[in-house]
């Protein structure tokens, strides 16, 4: 089998010619699609830790295409994908190799109004919520999967999901109430 | 899609991860890294789509590659007075990717002492014997780099190894040309 690449071309085709033929350009096809999003959301699932979510990014596919005999083309590649970047992000969170930077510091005061402003705000909120509960939030209200879907990758219950996605918009709920309080009164930045 | 949860969004949180960006471009680097790293594993080829377009005919260059050794073999073996070369086996044969490469192993090794051997003497040989000697030698080598474009057609640095080998004398009508980036092979 041959492709000639381009926007029409499934993900299924790719994934089809590079388990044919190893095709590095094939698989460039699918990582130029799929990397951003693999990459900004193991970088929130990290909390911010900029410095190691592209190694895990590269773990991410490592792992995807020495296994592509398991992918199974009724799922979608991208979900499949998300699941072993949790499954690589999960076992780096649980290894302890964890580098916590740049969300975590507190940066120089933003234009309070500006768009910038907010989103670096929810950013570190998001940041600052504990590991599950912050998958979790992230999965659902971001991304947009199921408590079923997030119960399969994640390995838990979905009433456990559940639970943690209503811990985690409390607790995100809060630290914004905080940080506007705080804001209101003179000082810069998201506390917990 | 999603089911009713006891804890409702507030607006603002709504609004807040709505915009927030889904994707975010890796760093320049990242994807040269990501590359070697699945090259070095083999789980992707260099032009892969290159190798399996020229898969067709590239059992015939193999087996044309074993001919050049052969027949350097004989015209060495002629010329110096001994026993022909034999065509080894299992290149011809179906022999699996193991196998090759042992074969590979061991004729590389026994091609590099010989070679060795005939450069220890080379102090006392003829013009002729080392005019010969570094003919034969070429052949094989130029085989051997064929075979190396063919296993990976982005390897650049057997394919300029090959352009040198090929670069016609001054006067001699080119027969075989050998080009970089994108690489094409041209008879």
């Amino acid at each position: 089998m041959r492709i000639e690449h381009g926007t029409s071309v499934t993900d299924e085709e790719l994934v089809a010619e590079l388990r044919e033929t190893r095709s590095e350009s094939a698989f460039r096809d699918l990582h130029r699609r799929h990397t951003p999003r693999l990459l900004q959301l193991i970088l929130r699932m990290l909390g911010g830790a900029d410095a190691e979510a592209e190694d895990l990014v590269q773990e991410t596919w490592i792992r995807a295409v020495g296994s592509l005999s398991a992918f199974r083309s009724e799922a979608r590649f991208g979900t499949w994908l998300v699941r072993i970047a949790i499954h690589v992000t999960q076992d780096h969170l649980k290894s302890g190799r964890r580098v916590l930077v740049g969300l975590h510091e507190e940066t120089a005061p933003f234009a309070r109004d500006s768009m910038v402003a907010e989103r670096m705000d929810l950013e570190r909120v998001i940041a600052r919520l504990p590991d599950g509960c912050r998958m979790v939030l992230l999965l659902h209200d971001v991304e947009g999967y199921t408590h079923g879907e997030i119960g399969a990758m994640l390995g838990i219950a979905e009433g456990t999901s559940k639970s943690q996605l209503n811990a985690a918009r409390r607790q995100a709920q809060a630290m914004l109430e905080g940080g506007r309080t705080r804001g209101a009164s003179g000082s810069a930045g998201v506390v917990s | 899609m999603k089911e009713d949860e006891d804890v409702e969004l507030s607006p603002e949180l709504s609004a807040g991860l709505g915009r927030l960006p889904r994707e975010v471009e890796p760093s320049r680097g990242f994807e040269p890294r990501l590359l070697t790293a699945l090259r070095a594993r083999g789980l992707i080829v260099a032009g892969g789509r290159l190798a399996s377009r020229y898969a067709g005919w590239s059992s015939a260059l193999r087996i044309a590659a074993a001919l050049a050794i052969f027949a350097a073999g004989v015209a060495l073996g002629h010329r110096l007075g001994g026993a022909p070369a034999p065509i080894p086996e299992p290149v011809l044969a179906e022999a699996n990717a193991r196998q090759l490469a042992a074969l590979v192993q061991r004729t590389g090794s026994a091609h590099a002492a010989a070679l060795g051997d005939i450069a220890a003497r080379i102090a006392t040989a003829s013009p002729e014997e080392t005019a010969l000697a570094r003919e034969v030698a070429m052949s094989s080598l130029r085989a051997t780099l064929w075979q190396m474009v063919l296993l990976d057609p982005g390897d650049q640095v057997a394919a300029r190894m090959l352009r040198e080998l090929e670069r016609p004398a001054p006067g001699t009508p080119p027969s075989v040309r050998v080009t970089a980036e994108p690489l094409v092979v041209s008879f």
